[in-house]
Order: C-alpha cells, then structure tokens, then sequence
C-alpha cells in the first residue's frame, strides 16, 4: 500500500541534510516516499501516462519548499502537495473538454484517442472518470478509505481533520461516487463487460 | 487494521470492497473499485522518475552547491531592480528621498486579457491603451468602448468579465475588493470570501456584496441596475437601506426590485471565468475571449452567450420573465462618451511610473510583508516627493490604515482629520468618518463619535450606514439616552433585517 512510517528523529535529520543542498539526502528522501506519491496519484484518479508528470511536479515543488515541513508531518504534507497537483490536473482537464465541446460543438468528447477509449473499457479507466469528476475534499477521503484502505484515525491525520470529519466526508463521498458513476452509465458497462481486471493494463 | 474500534456514538464504517455496501449502487461502486488499488512503481519509473526531478531547473540551482551561491541570484536581481528604481526617479522635478525599488511584485490585480479599444487610467490621468498582462492597481480604471472587452483577474479572488461599453473603477484591493461599476456590465466569478474580505460591486444607487458567486450586474445610463446571479448568493443593497437576497437563476432590478426575474448568464461564460481564475495564461484567455463572442471558431453561430455592455436590453430580449420592466433606455447613451479608438490617449511619462512604484510598495510592505514601519516610511517619502501627487489620497488612507492596525489611536485620529480636510470630495471619506467614530467611541468620547455616525448614516450605503447606525445605538446608550438608542435599533431592524449586527440588536432590544 506504499504506507511507509519513519522515526520522527531519522526524518527530521534527513529533512536537515536536505534543506542544506545535499543531494544523497534528498535521493533518499525521494526513494523513500515515491512509492507513497505514486500510489497517492493513481488512487486519486491519475491516468497511468500522467504518473510521471505528476510525481515530478510534487518532488520538484517539495524540494523547493522543504523548509515548510514541520517535524512529523512530512507524509501528510507529500500527501497534501500530491491530492492539490492532482486537483489541478483533473480542473485543467475538465476546463479543456468544456472547450472542447464548446468549439466542436459536440456533446461527448473523447479527448483520449482511439488507444485510451479501448482502455475506457477496463474498470480502472471508469474509476479515473468518476474520481475525476468529483469534489477534492471528497475524492481525497474516498481514495485514502476505501482505495487504500486506510483507517479512519490515519485517513483523518493525513487531512488535518477530526475523525467525525473523515466519516462525514466520506458518507458524501460515496454518494458522489454513485451519483457520477450512474450518471456516466459506467456501472452497466462494468457489468455488461463482466469487470475485468486491469493491473497490467494501466501499471505505472 | 482495527476497523472494530468505536468513535464516540458511531461504528467506523467499513470500506465498500470489504462488506460496507449497503445500496445497489454502492455494491456496484465496491465492484468496479475491487480491482482498483495498483502495484508499486517498478525500479524503472522508480529511476525514470528520478531523472526528470533531478533536472528540474529548480533543483539545479538549489542542491549540491555552497550555500551562498543561493543569494549570488536573488543579490543580482535585487542590484538590477535597484539601478532601474534609480533610472526611474532620476528625471524627478523635486528633491527628497529616494523610494527604496521595487521588485517584481505579484500584482494585486491584472488585466488578463483585452480585445478592442481597452483603456485604463490612474485618477486625474488621462486614458491610455491596456493590453493583456498589464498589473493593476486601486485607484485605477478601466474603459471599454463598443469594440472592446477584457477580463480582469484579481489573483485568486475573482475573475471579471468586462463587456463593450463598461467603466469600472478599482477603488480597494486590499482587506476587500470594492469595484465601483459607472456604466456597462460585468460578469464576475468570485472564490469564495472570508467575511474580514468581502467582495463588493458599487453602482450609482446600490452595493452588490458577494460571498462566493457567479453573477453578472449592469448598469445604465438611467441609473438602473440590474444583477443576474448563476451560482450563489449575493446580496444588493439600496442608499436607503433597503437589502435583497439575490439566489442562484435569479434576477434582480431597480426598477422593480421586488420581483426576480430569471437569470441570464451562459455556461460558455461560466466555463470561461473559472478558466481564467484558475490561472489559464493569457494568450488561452485572449483566444476564448474571441471565442466567447461569437468570432472566429467560437460557440454555434447566434447563440447569445457573452453579455452586451446593454446586458439589461440583452437579456429583456432574452427573457419573458423580465416582462414587467418599462421599455429599455438608450443603454449606450452614457454620462461620459465613450473613448475612440482612433483618439486613444498619450502614454504616461516615467515619473508616473515612479510615483505608482512607490505607492505599490508602501502597500506590498503594508499587507504582504506586515511590514507597518517600513510601509511608513514609503508613504512618507511619497507624500514628501508628491505633494500633489495623484495617488495622494490612496496614501494618506493607506497611512490611516496603518496606524489604526498599529494601535496608534491618537496618530489615527490626526491622520483621519488631514484625510477629510485634504480630500473632502473623496468617495472614501464615509469610511474614514466611520473610522473616526470608532476611534473616539474606544476612547470614550461618544458624544463626538455619534456625530461621526450620523454623517455616515445619512450619506452612505450599506455596510458603512448599517454599521454606523448599528454603533449609533451604542453610543447613545453609553450617554444614557436609552429611548433613543432603542429608537436606532428598532430602524436597524427594520432597514437592514439581514444585516451583521441583527443578533446583537434582537439581544438588545429584548433587555
């Protein structure tokens, strides 16, 4: 699940070699939390093919301002630049096919190609549209609750948020999740396709 | 995992995939996630990975480097930005102190995109040509004339749209937004606002205060005004106190405000706002602002989607449910001729750029750096260099604003006499009168600040009039005139029934 925990003390040095320019440090720090952004990225609806782009972004963005971190918080705040980049990511794309639509004047786009609407098929295609359809607040729970399997104290110190918080969200969470994915008609089609098991398919 | 553990009164519930389906649609949820959760990055992506954050050019000038190799660029910068400061006030006409430069700073506000005859000016200017990517500032105005539009992009507040034939005045960024709307009609997309920030449109008779909206208001040449909102709430409020809660798809009039219409905004408007106050950069912008109104590849051909600058005849077209307004005015027929484009006005000379220089900086120190000293010595050096400057009166405000945060009640009070006696025109001198009468009510002279409050109270709109007649109560209780101070609060109940202070009168009257 990429859950990876450390010693607050081990952290907060590395954090230290790190701010003053290290560059051993940081590979490490990166090599210890990649696993962690990746998973974090894919789980909040990232397109395997955007996987690259995004851990990048939150790397490159963390470096910078490492001296933001407070001892401790390091996953919570590498979780938080991730779900925010992601954000970004799934708003510039819907900005995109509302114009697209617009200027085509059609309905439906399909900005992915003949090769992702194939893959549109697979279940985890559908999970992508709905996560990236809904809400930050919400997509954030749902992916830490029921896609990484979380619990709900963990869920609820990743946010920064009370635990009656987490099952608030959650409970509107998995009714976005329903709602969009009836909406998009994606659940007929998991079950006229049998759902299927895509881990090949869409692995980073 | 312990998913068995109690939180308070409920049982922590169990993930979808792992029996916590309890509709239909939620077990057929926890199918199409069942299969969801990915295998690590492999080795491969891992180093790939690796590869593109290493070479990223802002970790090549922040690692594996002496550490003071990390001021070489910011000092050369700040020697580059010091020189062009010098360059700038050299050809200054009066002596003085030199403004300390100012570096790159994020502009409060920006004209983010402009097609056609946009203008701009600062107060006693004349009006120059703006184009997209200008910063801009308060006190600064913006004209479009019947072939222009544009879009203003306050960062991460708000996001304009300005139509053909429209004159908005910037008259605060800072601790809120107050535009002031002459003629035309915007569009604007608000974020939501905190209350210390609100968001304000004035026109010639009312205040349009937003939370956190899309909504569009108009303003004619007859002093109508109409306000069309798609998402949210805002609330419009008349010189007399009145107040209407405008909700989403509705639509507001002054001609007869207490029937709603239906709202007329677009969602190719919408769509565009959000773009723009996500950051979409400037040639996206330009490019969808064509598109918006119907050239080149834009929405199917005839569709209204952009509002006219005569968006109240617009939309009057548009909609049988605005059937009860009289027939519309000659939208166009402004109080101020539009500018052509052919006659567009010369060009400022360095010395306004100094001057707009200095003042940007007293602010930046002002609010982004909380900076009050330094933000002091700036304006002093600005009203020492421009005496007659035409930002004078922003600075002597920003000076007021400064003590006041300082504490320095006494400083306060002396800088609100100089402002009132110096620029007795200001369109700011209601706030300042309301300043002044919190500053003497805290000191204990109720007497005088009642005669603060009612200056504000006959002669504003809400907020300033409501929070005048609200602290009007006050203060005559305080001398011991209790009939009158229930007096006030029984009109504060009556003028502004939705107003911030309703709890603490309802309280008050009820003792």
């Amino acid at each position: 699940m990429g859950e990876v925990s450390y010693p607050s003390h081990d952290e907060e040095l590395l954090l230290e070699r790190c701010r003053l320019g290290d560059r051993a440090a940081l590979r490490e720090l990166y090599e210890r939390n990649v696993h962690m952004v990746v998973g974090m990225a894919r789980q909040l609806g990232v397109a395997a093919s955007d996987i690259d782009d995004v851990a990048q972004e939150v790397f490159v963005a963390a470096f910078r301002d490492l001296g933001k971190v407070r001892p401790g918080l390091l996953r919570a705040w590498l979780f938080r630049l991730t779900s925010y980049r992601v954000n970004d990511r799934h708003r510039h794309r819907r900005v995109r096919e509302a114009f697209a639509r617009l200027w085509r004047g059609t309905t439906e786009s399909d900005p992915d190609g003949p090769e992702q609407a194939l893959l549109r098929r697979d279940d985890a295609r559908r999970v992508e549209r709905i996560l990236a359809r809904m809400s930050r607040k919400k997509r954030e729970v749902f992916a830490l609750f029921e896609l990484q399997e979380l619990p709900g104290e963990e869920v609820a110190v990743l946010l920064g948020i009370p635990l009656d918080t987490v099952w608030s969200r959650l409970t509107h969470a998995r009714r976005e999740f329903t709602r969009i994915g009836r909406s998009l008609e994606l659940f007929e089609q998991a079950r006229a396709s049998g759902g299927s098991s895509v881990s090949e398919k869409v692995k980073p | 995992m312990n998913r068995e553990r109690r939180s308070n009164e409920s049982v922590e519930p169990q993930p979808l995939k792992r029996g916590g389906a309890t509709s239909v649609d939620e077990q057929a949820a926890a199918k199409l996630i069942e299969g969801y959760p990915l295998p690590p990055p492999d080795d491969l992506t891992v180093q790939r990975i690796w590869q593109r954050v290493a070479s990223a050019p802002e970790l090549r000038t922040s690692a594996n480097r002496p550490r003071w190799l990390g001021l070489l660029a910011p000092s050369l910068a700040l020697g580059f930005a010091v020189a062009l400061g010098l360059v700038l006030l050299r050809d200054r006409a009066r002596p003085g102190p030199r403004a300390a430069p100012l570096v790159n700073p994020t502009p409060a506000a920006e004209l983010a995109a402009a097609q056609g005859g946009v203008f701009f000016s600062r107060p006693a200017e004349r009006w120059q040509p703006g184009e997209g990517g200008q910063p801009l500032a308060e006190g600064q105005s913006l004209r479009t004339d019947a072939s222009g539009q544009a879009v203003m992009d306050i960062p991460g507040i708000a996001s304009i749209l300005i139509s053909r034939g429209t004159d908005v005045a910037i008259e605060r960024l800072y601790g809120g937004t107050f535009l002031r709307l002459s003629r035309g009609s915007v569009v604007a997309r608000v974020s939501k606002r905190p209350p210390n920030e609100p968001f304000f449109i004035l026109t010639h008779g009312f205040s349009v205060k937003v939370v956190g909206t899309l909504f569009q208001v108009d303003q004619d040449a007859n002093d109508r005004t109409a306000v069309s909102v798609r998402e949210g709430v805002v609330e419009v409020m008349g010189a007399d106190g009145r107040s209407w809660q405008v909700g989403a798809g509705q639509e507001w009039s002054s001609d007869s405000p207490d029937q709603l219409g239906t709202s007329a905004i677009a969602d190719p408007v919408k769509a565009f706002l959000e773009d723009a106050l996500n950051g979409a950069n400037p040639t996206d912008l330009d490019r969808e602002l064509g598109a918006l109104d119907g050239s080149g590849a834009g929405p199917r051909a005839g569709e209204p989607v952009l509002p006219s600058s005569a968006g109240l005849r617009a939309r009057e077209r548009s909609s049988t449910a605005r059937k009860h307004l009289p027939p519309p005015p000659v939208l166009l027929a402004t109080r101020e001729p539009a500018v052509p484009p052919g006659a567009a006005p010369v060009a400022g000379n360095d010395a306004d750029g100094a001057e707009l220089a200095l003042y940007a900086l007293g602010r930046l120190r002002q609010h982004r750096l909380r900076d009050p000293q330094g933000a002091l010595e700036v304006f002093e050096t600005y009203r020492r260099t421009y005496p007659n400057g035409s930002l004078l009166p922003e600075v002597d405000l920003a000076v007021l604003e400064v003590e006041v945060a300082a504490g320095h009640r006494d400083q306060a009070l002396a800088e609100s006499v100089r402002f009132l006696a110096s620029h007795p025109a200001s369109e700011r001198t209601v706030e300042v009168r309301l300043l002044r009468g919190d500053l003497l009510r805290e000191r204990g002279d109720c007497r005088s600040a009642l005669d603060e409050y009612r200056q504000v109270d006959a002669g504003a709109f809400a907020p300033f009039s409501e929070d005048a007649l609200f602290e009007t109560a006050y203060c005559q209780r305080k001398l011991g005139d209790a009939d009158a101070a229930r007096e006030s609060l029984r009109q504060y109940q009556q003028r502004y029934p939705t107003g911030t202070h309703r709890d603490a009168v309802a309280k008050a009257l009820r003792e």
